[in-house]
């Protein structure tokens, strides 16, 4: 994406913060001290946005937001867990009254039982589950699956993990067609296997995020199973390779609900696009991509994959602009307006600025995003000032 | 030619741009803010959470006035508010249905649910979250042989006719309730001890100091019966004693009595405590021969 003049991105970041005020402050602030800090919280995230839009660095910014929103999201929902209640079990009795804590990687397990039994399987409370499959919806719709790089609280340990190395020690840009198909493989074998047994499937046995989140009482000698099961994923899939290989193993690989939103890649609004005419070929994108979106032969057809997250990365290391996120089947929008009104004055040249899909986009996403880390957010910062500060 | 394919791709162009700005700036707040008419939808459309706890099938529920507590309370200082606890408010009888634990298949256990009016209070620091009080849950199922007669010293009492064929004591220091025959065999333990708490809603949703007291014990179906077939006779009383299991609880009375409340139907008449004999008690009927 191209950076926006500052007039515009002042104008954009203004608009964000009304919106997000609305919705963090509108939740409730009960006294100064929570005023304060969520004051603070829309203030950093203002910050974020203003600096995607003047620099232009997408991938950049959205990255310290992305991987500070998982940092969050752990010490608020650890601290929850471990401090408040004295341990990180999810207790039988909570599964029994259906008080699990709603998780958006369930979606996909849900959809053949809500089908043919009208029945929710995972035991959460129907306000939260409701709530997540509306904005699942809304976000596949609109976003496709962007969520996985903005708005997913657990993918940004995966990218966290990934961009500690330098550089790669584990060069896995080509992949094996069995590799390339297995997260749809698993995709499938977990709905069918939820549906077969109306339970989450991946729940009870595969999510490695359960180490920095919630897992269920180990009492008994499958739970023993369960738990090496996913405290072993979480320490290779999340952490061991994306270090070696500066990629998101866990989210391109692993995660039904990454592999569920690809496949609804193709019907939403937002997309990349690749001009081959200004493409060189030097297959930097390749190489940086974390989910394995553009190969060789998708790039000779000017095509990014459905395994597209809308990171950035990719607009940001082309040097010949080749690669562009605007509106899906529609080419070059923003040049063809930027052709016309390149050498105008102050107003053309803001409202070329502000007519520009990728502007849209990232304000669409970002908005969301941020309404969803801003709980995290101020309850990790309290918590935080509380133990080591006393405030 | 040219000319108008450019224009016609201009018009799609700004249609598809201004779609978008109207998806984000107003489509997407107005789904956050109307959340709640999804959620109706979902429910009017026949969808719920699958079985669970919650929604057990409720069998037989009695209310129980408050302060009607018989004994009084040794002036002991682990006492002190303490009075709640043994002062039952309502009892009901649920049949639960769930989805297993093991993620495979449906289980099905019978739920004893106690409530008591605020909170529990827990000096000894049992694993249950409740020091007090010792319940006692007497269980009469279809086609028990009358002959079997069934008093009780712990709770001092005697019942109005035989064949009462399982007794069930809760308390707050064993992970289960456990269950007894009526010459006081140990036969199996429940199935889940659960305390709820619920608190009183303060500004904005937040919780106050607790109301209630919810002590819900699971027993298995299929060792139980159904009790959703035939007449089912429940009997349950609070005490401070378990003389199946004696503990420091509670130094028994010369006069032996440990029934500090009990729940009686709105029919049968209030008993006056008498410590020269033991307490006869009516008890709860519920009749399902209907089912």
């Amino acid at each position: 994406m191209k950076k926006k003049g500052l007039a515009a991105a002042l104008f954009i970041s203004f608009l964000f913060a009304v919106f997000v005020s609305f919705f963090v402050l509108g939740k409730g602030i009960d006294n100064l001290r929570s005023g304060i800090i969520g004051g603070l919280v829309i203030i950093y995230l203002v910050f974020i946005l203003f600096m995607i839009l003047y620099t232009g660095n997408v991938y950049k910014w959205r990255k310290i937001f992305f991987t500070s929103y998982a940092v969050a999201f752990v010490i608020d929902f650890v601290w929850w867990t471990m401090g408040d209640r004295g341990h990180m079990w999810l207790l039988d009795s909570e599964i029994l009254y259906s008080q699990a804590p709603m998780c958006h990687i369930v979606v996909p397990m849900l959809i053949l039982p809500l089908i043919f039994t009208k029945e929710v399987i995972f035991p959460a409370a129907f306000s939260s589950v409701s709530f997540m499959i509306l904005l699942t919806v809304v976000f596949t719709i609109i976003f496709g699956r962007s969520f996985c790089s903005w708005g997913c609280f657990f993918g940004g340990q995966d990218e966290l993990f990934s961009s500690i190395p330098s550089s790669k020690r584990w060069s896995i840009n080509r992949l094996h067609p069995f590799i390339k198909y297995f997260p749809f493989a698993m995709l499938a074998f977990i709905v069918l296997h939820s549906f077969i047994t109306m339970s989450p499937t991946y729940c009870f046995w595969f999510c490695p995020f359960k180490t920095t989140s919630e897992f269920i009482e180990i009492n008994s000698f499958t739970r023993v199973i369960q738990t090496f099961i996913f405290v072993s994923l979480w320490a290779i899939l999340v952490i061991l390779l994306p270090i070696l290989s500066k990629k998101r193993i866990q989210c391109s690989f692993f995660c039904p609900m990454g592999a569920f939103l690809s496949c609804s890649s193709k019907i939403n609004l937002f997309g990349i696009s690749i001009d081959k005419n200004k493409c060189n070929n030097c297959k930097r994108c390749i190489t940086i991509c974390p989910n394995f979106a553009i190969t060789e032969e998708s790039l000779s057809k000017g095509k990014v994959l459905i395994t597209c997250t809308k990171c950035g990365a990719c607009l940001n290391v082309c040097t010949k602009n080749a690669i562009t996120l605007g509106i899906r089947g529609v080419k070059h929008i923003y040049e063809t307006i930027e052709d016309t009104s390149a050498k105008s004055g102050f107003w053309k040249m803001f409202g070329r600025d502000l007519w520009d899909p990728a502007v849209v986009f990232i304000f669409g996403i970002f908005t969301i995003a941020a309404i969803m880390s801003s709980e995290n957010f101020i309850n990790s910062i309290s918590r935080l000032l509380k133990y080591f500060i006393g405030v | 030619m040219e000319n108008k394919k450019t224009k016609y791709s201009s018009i799609i162009n700004r249609t598809l741009m201004i779609v978008s700005i109207v998806l984000v700036l107003f489509v997407i707040p107005l789904v956050f803010i109307n959340a709640k008419i999804f959620e109706e939808f979902l429910i009017s459309s026949g969808i719920k959470n699958s079985p669970n706890l919650k929604d057990g099938y409720l069998i037989a529920e009695f209310n129980d006035p408050a302060g009607d507590i018989l004994l009084q309370l040794p002036h002991v200082t682990i006492y002190d508010n303490a009075r709640n606890t043994l002062d039952i408010r309502n009892f009901s009888v649920k049949k639960v249905a769930f989805n297993s634990l093991s993620g495979v298949g449906i289980d099905a256990r019978l739920n004893v649910c106690i409530e008591f009016d605020g909170k529990q209070p827990n000096p000894f620091d049992f694993k249950n979250g409740f020091s007090f009080p010792v319940i006692h849950f007497y269980l009469k199922t279809p086609g028990t042989q009358k002959t079997q007669i069934m008093s009780d010293k712990a709770a001092n009492v005697n019942f109005d006719e035989g064949g009462w064929n399982y007794q069930v004591i809760i308390d707050g220091m064993h992970e289960q309730a456990r269950v007894f025959d009526n010459t006081g065999k140990f036969l199996f333990n429940g199935l889940g001890l659960y305390v709820k708490f619920e608190y009183e809603k303060g500004y904005k949703g937040k919780q106050n100091h607790i109301t209630k007291t919810i002590i819900t014990a699971g027993l298995p179906l299929e060792l139980i019966g159904d009790p959703v077939y035939g007449k089912w006779k429940y009997y349950i009383v609070t005490g401070l004693l378990d003389v199946k299991n004696p503990s420091m609880l509670y130094q028994p009375r010369e006069d032996s009595s440990n029934v500090f409340d009990y729940v009686t139907s709105d029919s049968s008449s209030r008993f006056e405590i008498d410590s020269s004999r033991r307490v006869s008690l009516s008890p709860l009927v519920v009749n399902n021969s209907d089912f």
